[in-house]
């Protein structure tokens, strides 16, 4: 039985800081947002590690390749969040909804940081790649979401000990614990246990790419 | 019977169906260990540090130390926590009290893991500070507000310090040990209500900043 229950253990207005802050929004939402902020990826909060980064001078060809790798990733995920708040994956109630939405806003931010820092640098930023995902409802687009994180959390810490250049560890590190966070939220979306682990292990590009295959169309 | 916890977002199902696939990607201290073996090819092993390389410049190890004594201090102080929060709060909330249990695990797996890496970088680890958490443990409200505050600082002093460690393995530990802090964050702050993951990036820290809101909780 345990799970079910919506209840936080502190009874305040929980949702305040998601609505405040729009995050219950379409992607036409975060669109639109990101266009007042002025378009530039920087502008977006919590993002001034990438300002940094996309300042950065003599950057080898294999942290470039490391932030396309994490872009591929990124748009996996944002593609994932859309389809879900486009209604592919059925009805969502409104706290998977929230979820849903967050995750999005999130994942969408990490993409336009990284695709701008990788151009800055002289680099090419992948396409976004085709994705496909099985028929899901919403019990397993929460399970999948928590598959799709913790995939990030470890691609992140696994490719963090090879970026050369400082600024570029930074920013990576930003996304990391982020990713770490949304992997959490899934958990206890899906009514589990936020951390059950000591020691998070970490993921050669590899195993990422093994786990990431199944929704690469 | 007590109010299960989840975000207050509505969970969706337990069938606890999500764990075969946590268990593995989530690693045991034992684990950790052993792939840090395997990473750490042709270092020193020892039973209970991570592998290291032998042939490292003094420096490097030298300033990848103060950095492990700044993260020891911090999870001393977040072990010394919960281990008198299990003691000492009056839980009113099964899922509370399994927060507080699971997270004493890990800060202690980290107390555990980092003194030995650091005598095997040469170093000295720091005495276990004495701690004073004031009120903190006075009712379960208080003790997670205030574990809210200490895991998002202990996020962002791990982000902070990271980009400047040398040693691979050291890098690697960080790495998988901020990732718990990050998990152990966004658990509290979804039972208390906030946003678990408030920002698209989280905002790094520096030692001075990190030290300064944990000076406090020193006695």
């Amino acid at each position: 039985m345990e799970g079910i229950t919506n209840a936080p253990v502190r009874a305040e207005p929980a949702e305040s800081i998601v609505a405040a802050e729009g995050f219950a929004q379409t992607r036409r939402g975060f669109l639109n947002k990101a266009a007042v902020l002025g378009g530039t990826a920087f502008a977006v909060s919590g993002a001034g590690v990438f300002a940094q980064a996309a300042r950065a001078q003599n950057v080898p060809e294999s942290d470039l390749e490391i932030l396309n790798f994490a872009l591929t990733l990124e748009y996996l995920e944002t593609d994932y969040y859309e389809r879900a708040l486009n209604g592919e994956f059925g009805r969502l109630n409104a706290g998977v909804t929230r979820f849903a939405s967050l995750l999005f806003s999130h994942e969408s931010e990490h993409v336009a940081v990284l695709s701008s820092t990788i151009s800055s640098l002289g680099g090419t930023p992948v396409d976004a790649p085709k994705t496909k995902f099985p028929k899901l409802n919403q019990r397993k687009f929460v399970r999948t979401a928590i598959v799709l994180e913790l995939t990030g959390v470890g691609a992140y810490g696994g490719a963090f000990p090879a970026i050369k250049t400082k600024a570029i560890k930074e920013a990576a590190l930003a996304i990391h614990s982020v990713e770490a966070r949304h992997a959490a939220y899934a958990r206890i979306v899906a009514g589990t246990p936020g951390a059950k682990e000591s020691f998070f292990k970490p993921l050669t590009m590899e195993q990422t790419l093994e786990r990431a295959q199944p929704f690469l169309a | 019977m007590s109010n299960p916890i989840t975000h207050n977002g509505v969970a969706v199902e337990t069938d606890g169906s999500t764990a075969t696939f946590m268990e593995e990607v989530g690693a045991t201290r034992a684990d950790f260990l052993k792939r840090a073996a395997i990473f750490g090819g042709g270092a020193v092993a020892t039973a209970s540090g991570l592998m290291l390389l032998p042939e490292l410049a003094g420096a490097s190890k030298k300033s990848d130390v103060a950095i492990l004594n700044f993260a020891l201090t911090l999870e001393y102080l977040e072990s010394d926590f919960y281990d008198r929060a299990l003691r000492r709060v009056e839980f009113t909330n099964e899922r509370a009290q399994k927060f507080a249990e699971n997270t004493a695990e890990h800060e202690r797996a980290h107390v555990e893991a980092i003194v030995p890496t650091i005598e095997e970088l040469g170093g000295r680890p720091v005495e276990k500070p004495k701690f004073n958490f004031g009120g903190a443990f006075a009712d379960q409200d208080t003790f997670l507000q205030t574990a809210m505050a200490l895991e998002d600082t202990g996020v962002s002093a791990y982000n902070g310090a990271g980009p400047a460690l040398t040693v691979k393995a050291v890098k690697e530990a960080a790495a998988s040990i901020v990732a718990v802090e990050a998990l152990h964050a966004s658990w509290v702050r979804a039972m208390v209500g906030a946003v678990p993951a408030p920002l698209a990036f989280d905002e790094p820290k520096t030692m001075d900043e990190v030290l300064a809101i944990a000076k406090p909780f020193i006695a």
